[in-house]
């Protein structure tokens, strides 16, 4: 019994080194799932904490976040709820802000609304916003994207000019230079003439569909003085209100055909059915939903508004709410790259500590083989065959591989829900935990990295004359 | 007497370009049956890469090797295999034993390669063993043995697949002055009692006046 024991322990001595290895190999394997399985799973997490916390602090139902939306969503609901408080802070000092949450409303709806769309929906609440830049006043736009029948539902007819319905195709320029018709208010008719030209500017943004953002509008008509709209909120729940107070007052809108320029003309004025003009209606918003922060102004110094504007969003770490269109990028920055940096280490370190593994299990065996080379040599001249010795070798060789792999299994196996799932749940929330089947996962891909290690021992005793270990000194 | 091995215009490089070393560059020799002869010469002349050539252990770059008269195929790794069972006994400086197997583990096992059956292992290891005075030390292991005594398992495990040659790369080299007097003495009663050809390469002079014949190297040549 202690002869065996003693066997036993030999053995596990001589493969001490080249097991710590590939234990190693092991946790870095877990490293590289866990950067990446945890990401993945803590983002999905993520996705449910942003819903709650935005139905709470909104009212409104959040039925999901789109997947793009999610890589930069922060980490716990605390967070949220700090964004969005930081949102409303920042909106009571820079009413800018209500576009943002108006464009998270939106697309958040838009996103998920598979029933049909009522006209109500047409309608976006934007508060009117001006700015003074070098001395000039210029108007933020207060839009709505409607299109003939929503105008005859809720009545809304222009005071000066025409309708949407009445514009002939031949009065706008098509091609790269469209000049789309526009609607407006009656309070913007201090601002503006009938048939001016007005440019709007998403501050450089691009488009989804890789039109830039920079239209240009003609004016064609002023609304009626105190024209208004129910609220899509109000109207989808109470179709009959018409309290005064939820109406809202379209003085101050800039008044846009509903449809994407394209179709207004396919559709719109060439009179294609009604039910097409709907179903286009979602693609335009999904679409166009950066148009809520357009600045209009009438000339070219809008971009100084807009860097204005960045600038205070960037130094209250909201750049990236206004980064990318069609996305809710509108977590703080450094939230983000603080968590995307734990992820990344995760993954990096990882990666050096699989390299370093297999530079090392790749190392030992070599020394393995140099030390078994004068036994296979001695076998050698006692007659083996040199194909017969190589199947010998290999065959230790993977023995070794097999063991190593056998102990590290074991040992994670045991050891990787305390430690892991552990560890990463308490530094991030993460939801990362290894079960037994993921450890065999890595498993099975260790022992294709340890076999792809044994090719640099093998190509050795492929090269190495068995004299050499034979001979004494000459 | 008949020639047992002839070796001509034999080439053995290793190495490449700058750094190509010409080992054997034309050996020629021809050594004869029973004959006890050293090949000696300076360190890098040659003779233990002579050796593992004439061992089949060794391929060659260029030469003929024949052995009995036949022709050994030196680029075939199955025939050198096939002939170095059969025909060569190697002795080394360094007893080339496996350390963590008994005496009669590495006696017995060119007769395992021989595919030969237990008992008659049995009966021919313990024979040599016996003959080499080393009978009692068949269930040590080597690191239990003194250098001579290891040499003489080395030895041992050379005679006893009944090889007509007895090859030995510096067999005193490892060993005290009165051990190597025993091993040569062990050596000559070999070749005259058992008719063994013997090749001893060495750079000891002592030694090679013991053999019967010196065959000298230099730069890879018979001089």
């Amino acid at each position: 019994m202690r002869m065996i024991f003693s066997q036993v322990w030999q053995s596990i001595k001589k493969n001490i080194s080249i097991s710590f290895w590939t234990v190693l190999l092991y946790s870095a394997s877990i490293f590289i799932i866990a950067g990446v399985g945890g990401y993945i799973d803590s983002s999905n997490q993520l996705m449910e904490n942003f819903k709650e916390a935005y139905s709470e602090n909104t009212g409104r139902v959040c039925f999901s976040v789109r997947n793009e939306m999610i890589s930069s969503i922060t980490k716990d609901r605390e967070s949220y709820t700090a964004y969005l408080n930081i949102l409303s802070a920042f909106q009571s000092d820079h009413p800018q802000m209500t576009l943002i949450k108006a464009s998270i409303e939106t697309v958040a709806f838009v996103q998920d609304y598979n029933g049909p769309y009522e006209y109500g929906y047409g309608y976006w609440d934007m508060p009117d916003i001006t700015a003074v830049l070098n001395g000039e006043k210029y108007y933020r736009m207060n839009g709505a994207f409607v299109d003939s029948v929503f105008m005859e539902y809720f009545d809304l007819q222009v005071a000066e000019g025409k309708n949407f319905s009445d514009c002939d195709a031949d009065d706008f320029v098509y091609g790269d230079d469209k000049v789309y018709p526009v609607i407006l208010g009656n309070n913007l008719r201090d601002v503006y003439q009938l048939n001016d030209i007005i440019k709007s500017k998403t501050g450089g943004l691009l488009d989804e569909s890789g039109e830039n953002g920079n239209f240009v509008y003609r004016v064609i008509g002023f609304l009626r003085e105190g024209a208004a709209l129910l609220p899509y909120q109000q109207y989808y729940s109470d179709s009959e209100t018409t309290a005064e107070n939820q109406l809202v007052y379209l003085d101050n809108f800039f008044i846009f055909p509903q449809l994407d320029m394209t179709a207004f003309y396919d559709t719109q004025i060439t009179g294609v059915s009604q039910t097409e003009k709907i179903s286009r209606f979602s693609a335009y918003f999904r679409n166009n939903n950066n148009n809520n922060i357009y600045i209009f102004a009438k000339d070219t110094t809008e971009d100084q508004i807009f860097s204005d504007f960045m600038g205070f969003a960037t130094e209250n770490g909201l750049q990236n709410a206004f980064s990318c269109r069609g996305r809710f990028m509108s977590i703080p920055h450094q939230m983000y790259e603080e968590m995307d940096t734990y992820f990344k280490m995760l993954i990096y370190s990882g990666i050096f500590i699989a390299v370093s593994s297999i530079i090392c299990i790749s190392t030992n065996l070599i020394n393995k083989v140099n030390k078994n080379m004068k036994k296979y040599s001695i076998h050698l001249l006692c007659g083996a065959k040199l194909s017969t010795l190589r199947l010998f070798v290999l065959f230790e060789l993977l023995a070794l591989a097999v063991i190593s792999n056998g102990i590290a299994f074991a040992a994670l196996y045991f050891l990787s829900d305390r430690i892991f799932t552990f560890s990463l749940a308490n530094i991030y929330n993460a939801r990362v935990s290894f079960s037994g089947f993921t450890v065999l996962i890595v498993l099975l891909i260790n022992l294709v990295i340890v076999g792809m290690s044994l090719i640099f021992p093998i190509i050795k005793i492929n090269n190495t004359e068995p004299d050499k270990f034979l001979r004494g000194n000459e | 007497m008949e020639n047992i091995i002839q070796l001509n215009d034999v080439h053995k490089y290793y190495g490449k370009g700058d750094g190509l070393v010409k080992a054997l560059n034309g050996a020629t020799l021809d050594i004869k049956k029973g004959e006890m002869c050293a090949v000696m010469g300076k360190s890098g002349s040659g003779k233990s890469t002579l050796l593992y050539v004439m061992a089949g252990l060794n391929k060659v770059d260029k030469g003929d090797y024949s052995f009995q008269g036949k022709q050994v195929n030196l680029k075939n790794p199955n025939a050198l295999s096939r002939f170095r069972k059969e025909n060569i006994g190697l002795v080394v400086q360094n007893f080339a034993l496996i350390e963590d197997q008994t005496v009669f583990y590495n006696v017995a096992l060119p007769l395992k390669y021989k595919g030969m059956g237990r008992k008659r292992i049995q009966k021919r290891v313990m024979k040599v063993l016996e003959m080499l005075e080393i009978a009692d030390k068949a269930k040590n292991y080597p690191g239990q043995l003194s250098g001579g005594q290891q040499q003489r398992v080395s030895i041992a495990r050379a005679l006893v697949k009944k090889a007509e040659v007895l090859l030995a790369d510096e067999p005193t080299g490892s060993v005290d002055e009165a051990t190597e007097d025993n091993i040569m003495a062990l050596f000559r009663k070999i070749n005259t009692e058992l008719g063994k050809t013997i090749v001893i390469v060495t750079h000891d002079e002592k030694v090679g006046n013991l053999c019967d014949r010196i065959i000298r190297l230099s730069d890879g040549r018979v001089v």
